[in-house]
């Protein structure tokens, strides 16, 4: 019998030392807000309240940050978001 | 504007467009169609969002994984819209899927128009001609209306 080994495979050496991943929704003058909670609440399963929270703070503040993560993760929720056509990007 | 979206039990929606609508919507999604292919179209560059701020590298690559993708989707979508409005004479009921696809297309063909437009800040709307200002309201109405149909 072996036991686990406790080396860390390359994809979780990379995660440890990759940096959360911030995603950034931007204010923009075309979408709707209604839409926009409606986009959040579909693509991440916000509630209502935190969904229109962050609306919100896109519409007045003119960004807000919408998920975070390694950055596969995302990259794939900036990618649902750019299919919504929200105006969205990447940071650290 | 004469569409009407119907919930049903189901959690399907039934919509009904009248003959105009029909055709400015099929309008629409032929001009969707033809995005990219004139360089410097302001539509192009609002749906392609840069991703990358400051890093025009990590944005390049990131387009060359995931702009292919985000075309096709978009002409799946499309072509499940031209179905729906061919459908649409006599109402049609739209899965959620297909109604999800629809707002997707509605969305995209407002930014689309709106960059065109050069709306770049909410006063912009202030200097539009009537036309372009009542396409930009019919779409919105559209929208509103099919996701509160969809999840009323």
């Amino acid at each position: 019998m072996t036991t686990p080994s406790i080396a860390t495979p390359d994809s979780d050496q990379e995660d440890a030392v990759d940096t959360t991943w911030k995603v950034v929704v931007w204010n923009d003058p075309v979408n709707l807000i209604e839409y926009v909670i409606w986009v959040l609440r579909t693509l991440f399963g916000h509630s209502e309240e935190k969904a229109t929270k962050l609306t919100m703070a896109v519409h007045h503040e003119g960004r807000a940050i919408v998920s975070d993560g390694p950055r596969e993760k995302a990259e794939m929720d900036c990618y649902r978001l750019h299919r919504h056509g929200l105006w969205a990007t990447l940071e650290k | 504007m004469s569409a009407e979206f119907r919930p049903t039990r189901e959690g399907t929606v039934k919509m009904a467009l009248g003959e105009g609508e029909v055709a400015f919507l099929r309008h629409l999604a032929s001009l969707l169609d033809q995005i990219g292919s004139e360089p410097g179209d302001p539509a192009a560059e609002r749906l392609n969002v840069t991703p990358y701020l400051d890093d025009a590298d990590a944005s390049d690559e990131y387009r060359r994984l995931m702009l292919p993708e985000l075309e096709q989707s978009r002409a799946a979508d499309r072509s499940a819209f031209e179905e729906l409005l061919s459908a649409s004479p006599g109402g049609v009921e739209m899965s959620r899927g297909e109604a999800e696809a629809m707002i997707r297309v509605l969305v995209e063909a407002r930014l689309a128009l709106a960059s065109r437009m050069k709306v770049e800040v909410e006063a912009d709307y202030q200097d539009l001609d009537e036309e372009n200002a009542a396409a930009l309201d019919y779409l919105a109405h559209l929208q509103l209306a099919l996701i509160r149909a969809l999840d009323p």
